[in-house]
């Protein structure tokens, strides 16, 4: 079971990469492969079961998006053919349509998401977020200097359903991106290791039969405590 | 009237830090937020020396900056500093008010101000420095600085065209700074110690910055700082204009090299961080004249003080404590690999994580993931006593490191961390503490040395391990009052 994980050199500014790397430990028959952003994708000749794609600088977003945007017809045969993709960060921005700079200047996406994504770096938005994907809760963290929204007239499926926190962007009641098995959130890095739960669905949806992870009582422990703090409802969720 | 309206900010500066003085206070940003507030172009008005250098970047800028300080001090020349202030725009403002005369003209040779990188586009505009120092460019806290790239572009549109720059020729981030600007660059030789593979979990750079290709490392320090070279065009390290060589860490000694012509050089610390820092001084002390021979005098009567890490001794015990600046997974890294070279064997009492967010918030534990906490597997760790709002995660984060879950030692409460230490003369006792964590390593320095000197008494046997079913906070024998269970 091959997982690609593209570009690592460039995109795994946040411990993005710790998520395959947990599948991986987990599930022996998963065979982590990475590609450098200078090699052609495995995804092009070979059916992987998971793609994945982490957090990048900005300048590294638009060299990334002009990258995969020759092989978006590839990757939305994937998309029917059930493959799964996850992008954490501001990954999911590159594959959406365009990215906008504060000065109207920006750059096209991959187009796989119907979404434009507003960047100002002089904004960061840093904040928590509780959700749930499915019927299980989900936490994790945001730090961008952007927020996504869906173009005129389209209306995306958002990965999670917001509980607490903001979404795709502030006001919307998703947050992240779905079309079949291609994920996108804004969650950082290692959303898998924060979300045992998500990560025995992934690989799941992978074809991994009866998933387990790795250390699962002390993830679970991990994943219980910050759910709890989460769940309290004086706290703070803007940093 | 603009410069009546300047010198009535300059008095009302003036004025606010005598008060604040009267009442005991430093005064390093009120008397600035006056000024700014009354005269909003203060800090292009208000009387400059005839240099004003500036240091920034990320690690050491602190450093670099008292060093600066102190050589040049001791070389009589009159200098204007934010040594003790905010390095920040209202912080330069209170320092420039204090130093100028009631006429608003400076009184000093020279002004060396410390820099915070985020507040250049505020600062430089209107004060451009004649020299830039940028000790090194990492990533920081993410929240803040989001990554390294982000703050070099940052400090690539506010440096002035006319300001030049010292760069380190071993950062490939920092080193290409401003193109343009007139630059000299430091670098420290070849060690013993470095490599080719990485060891460390976060790199900043990995790609070419003008064609993205891999880069290659001809050796590799920590992170990012070596030496590369991309393979496919004609971008590498640049050639240092001051190189230090033959770096003899416990001799302290090295020999710098300009120009083909070598110096003697007294180190002014123990560790390779600190050599850098002491080559960024030497090349701004060069920039302003002063000749090499003269510089080595200096240096051998200057040392550096931190006040991160702190050493003490008791019953033959040695306990070092040392901030870990949480959330910061680089600056945790460099502690982690501190302690694993630390020559022997030694025992850890680690409180990571911001207790304070436990109350309010829920720290973001991504740089758990970037730091390094596989130094803390190390063998030469033999016990590694845990006392963390978080520690869920972070024993979760030792599980995935491969440490050796027999030595770790989860501590139901700060006392316990402190009774649960192994105390051994052949082990010394590393206490790291978090950004909040300065009053846990007190008073777990306080009682690890008083359980020591109690155990010198009494003539004990060394504690052979971890003791379990010690119950939380069962002994004190430093006469600090046990902590609450969790915080």
């Amino acid at each position: 079971m091959i997982v690609e994980v593209l570009f690592p050199e460039l995109c795994s500014l946040f411990a993005d990469a710790v998520n395959v790397q947990y599948l991986a430990r987990s599930c022996p028959q998963i065979e982590a492969r990475p590609t450098s952003f200078k090699a052609d994708p495995i995804f092009l000749t070979t059916r992987p079961a998971l793609i994945s794609l982490g957090s990048m600088t900005e300048s590294s977003q638009a060299l990334v998006a002009a990258r995969l945007r020759p092989w978006r017809d590839r990757l939305e045969e994937l998309l029917a053919d059930g493959v799964c993709l996850l992008a954490t960060g501001n990954a999911l921005e590159v594959l959406g349509t365009r990215v906008e700079h504060e000065d109207g200047s920006g750059f096209d996406g991959v187009g796989l998401f119907p979404t434009v994504a507003r960047r100002d770096l002089m904004r960061r938005h840093n904040s928590m977020f509780l959700g749930r994907f499915q019927d299980s809760p989900v936490v994790g963290f945001k730090s961008q200097f952007s927020h996504s929204w869906p173009l005129p007239g389209a209306q995306p499926d958002p990965l999670f359903e917001v509980t607490r926190g903001v979404g795709l962007h502030p006001g919307w009641p998703g947050e992240g991106l779905r079309r079949g098995n291609f994920m996108a959130t804004y969650l950082l890095g290692p959303l898998v290791v924060m979300n045992p739960e998500f990560g025995r669905r992934l690989l799941a949806l992978m074809g991994v039969e009866d998933p387990h992870l790795v250390f699962e009582d002390q993830i679970e422990a991990a994943f219980r405590a910050r759910l709890a703090e989460f769940e309290q409802p004086g706290r703070s969720f803007d940093y | 009237m603009g410069r009546l309206r300047f010198l009535i900010a300059l008095w009302a500066a003036k004025a606010t830090r005598s008060g604040l003085r009267l009442l005991r206070r430093r005064g390093t940003q009120l008397p600035g937020r006056v000024a700014l507030k009354l005269c909003p172009d203060f800090l292009a008005r208000v009387g400059r020396p005839a240099r004003v250098l500036a240091v920034t970047g990320t690690n050491g800028k602190t450093t670099v900056c008292n060093l600066i300080i102190d050589l040049l001090k001791l070389d009589s020349w009159r200098v204007l500093a934010n040594d003790y202030g905010s390095n920040t725009v209202v912080g330069l403002c209170a320092c420039l008010a204090a130093g100028a005369g009631l006429d608003g003209r400076s009184r000093h040779d020279i002004a060396v101000f410390e820099v915070d990188e985020r507040s250049s586009r505020l600062i430089y505009p209107h004060l451009a420095p004649d020299l830039l120092v940028v000790t090194n460019l990492f990533r920081d806290t993410i929240m803040r600085n989001a990554h390294a790239e982000f703050i070099a572009g940052f400090l690539d549109s506010a440096i002035p065209a006319q300001t030049e720059l010292i760069l380190n020729a071993d950062d490939l981030i920092s080193s290409g700074l401003a193109p343009a600007n007139r630059r000299r660059h430091f670098a420290l030789g070849r060690l013993d110690s470095d490599q080719v593979e990485p060891e460390n979990l976060i790199v900043d750079i990995t790609c070419c910055p003008r064609c993205q290709t891999e880069l290659v490392f001809d050796y590799r320090r920590y992170h990012h700082i070596g030496r590369a070279h991309c393979p496919a065009c004609d971008f590498a390290s640049p050639t240092a204009d001051y190189l230090g060589q033959s770096v003899d860490l416990v001799g302290q000694t090295m020999t710098v090299v300009e120009d083909g012509q070598a110096w003697d050089y007294p180190l002014v610390s123990d560790s390779i961080v600190n050599a850098y820092n002491q080559m960024a001084a030497l090349a701004a002390l060069r920039w302003l004249g002063l000749d090499h021979a003269k510089i080595a005098r200096l240096m051998a009567q200057v040392s550096i003080v931190s006040t991160r890490f702190g050493r003490f001794e008791a019953g033959g015990v040695t306990v070092m404590t040392q901030l870990m600046k949480d959330e910061n997974a680089l600056a945790c890294s460099r502690v982690f690999d501190h302690v694993k070279r630390y020559p022997g064997r030694k025992v850890v009492v680690a409180a990571t994580n911001y207790f304070a967010y436990s109350k309010d918030w829920s720290e973001n534990t991504y740089w758990m993931w970037c730091a390094d906490f596989e130094f803390l597997a190390d063998p030469s760790i033999t016990q590694l006593v845990l006392w963390s709002p978080r520690i869920e995660d972070v024993v979760l984060r030792l599980l995935w490191a491969g440490c050796d879950m027999s030595k770790v030692v989860v501590a139901r409460s700060e006392a316990e961390a402190a009774e649960r230490a192994i105390l051994d003369p052949d082990q010394p006792v590393f206490v790291l503490y978090s950004m909040d964590g300065l009053p846990f390593a007190e008073r777990t320095c306080r009682r690890l040395l008083a359980r020591a000197e109690a155990q010198a008494r009494s003539g004990l046997d060394r504690a052979a391990g971890p003791r379990a079913g010690t119950p939380a906070g069962s002994a004190d024998p430093a006469g600090v009052e046990a902590e609450a269970v969790r915080p």
